[in-house]
């Protein structure tokens, strides 16, 4: 039997190398996503797109900010063609914030700008994305194209210190201008 | 890959791969810690 060519023999140590490296990539990876329970929005929970200004969760009144009993927010929010309800947000810094959306209408995208906050509003379906912010204005654009006037449909996110937030009411968390 | 007349592996060829590969995967690390996980965490 002839003796392995030293070009087999490169080509051999050159994979292993490559699956070394892919191993690295994908401990870091899932090491970063389990220390900082990071994962993919993957909530399914299904409701009827006809009925949603009717009753339920997110009838007009139940729409926004709402602080739960741990101190943690929920935010339920409506993407219909061409905006977002409400279209503008405050919420607390360093706290854990739940959003709830869903759509009447059609597909439309919820995305935070420099945030990791990224998701499709599927209409008869809630999505659920849970986050944190820092202080600061973020806009949320629908980056799903939803119709003629999709580029108008974009809200606003103003994340103010904790204590600014908790002397806020209710009705002036839903507007940006008063921060 | 072909090998030298003298049978030696082509270093030329594997240096400047792996320097081609290191930095990507450079760059990959970089994305990765300084700008996605920077972001925010979500779930």
């Amino acid at each position: 039997m002839d003796p392995e060519p030293p070009t087999e023999r490169t080509e051999r140590r050159w994979l292993l190398a490559m699956c070394l490296l892919l191993a690295v990539m994908m401990a870091v990876v899932v090491g970063t996503s389990l220390a900082h329970a990071l994962h993919p929005p993957s909530n399914v929970e299904t409701v009827d797109p006809l009925r949603l200004h009717l009753a339920g969760e997110f009838v007009e009144n139940n729409l926004g900010a709402e602080v739960e009993a741990d101190g943690s927010v929920t935010v339920r929010l409506l993407a219909q063609q061409y905006s977002f309800v409400p279209n503008c947000l405050i919420l607390p810094a360093d706290t854990p914030i739940k959003f709830r959306i869903t759509s009447p209408d059609v597909i439309h995208g919820f995305l935070l700008v420099a945030t990791n906050v990224n998701t499709m509003v599927v209409p008869g379906f809630v999505a659920e994305v849970h986050t944190r912010f820092a202080v600061g204005d973020y806009t949320m654009p629908c980056h799903e194209y939803c119709g003629l006037a999709h580029h108008d449909m974009w809200a606003r996110v103003a994340v103010v210190p904790k204590d600014q937030f908790s002397q806020l009411g209710s009705t002036q968390r839903r507007r940006c201008a008063a921060h | 890959m072909s090998a030298s007349p003298d049978g030696a592996p082509p270093r030329g060829a594997i240096i400047i791969a792996a320097i081609a590969v290191g930095l990507l995967f450079l760059g990959w690390l970089g994305f990765y810690f300084l700008l996605f996980l920077p972001r925010g965490a979500i779930g």
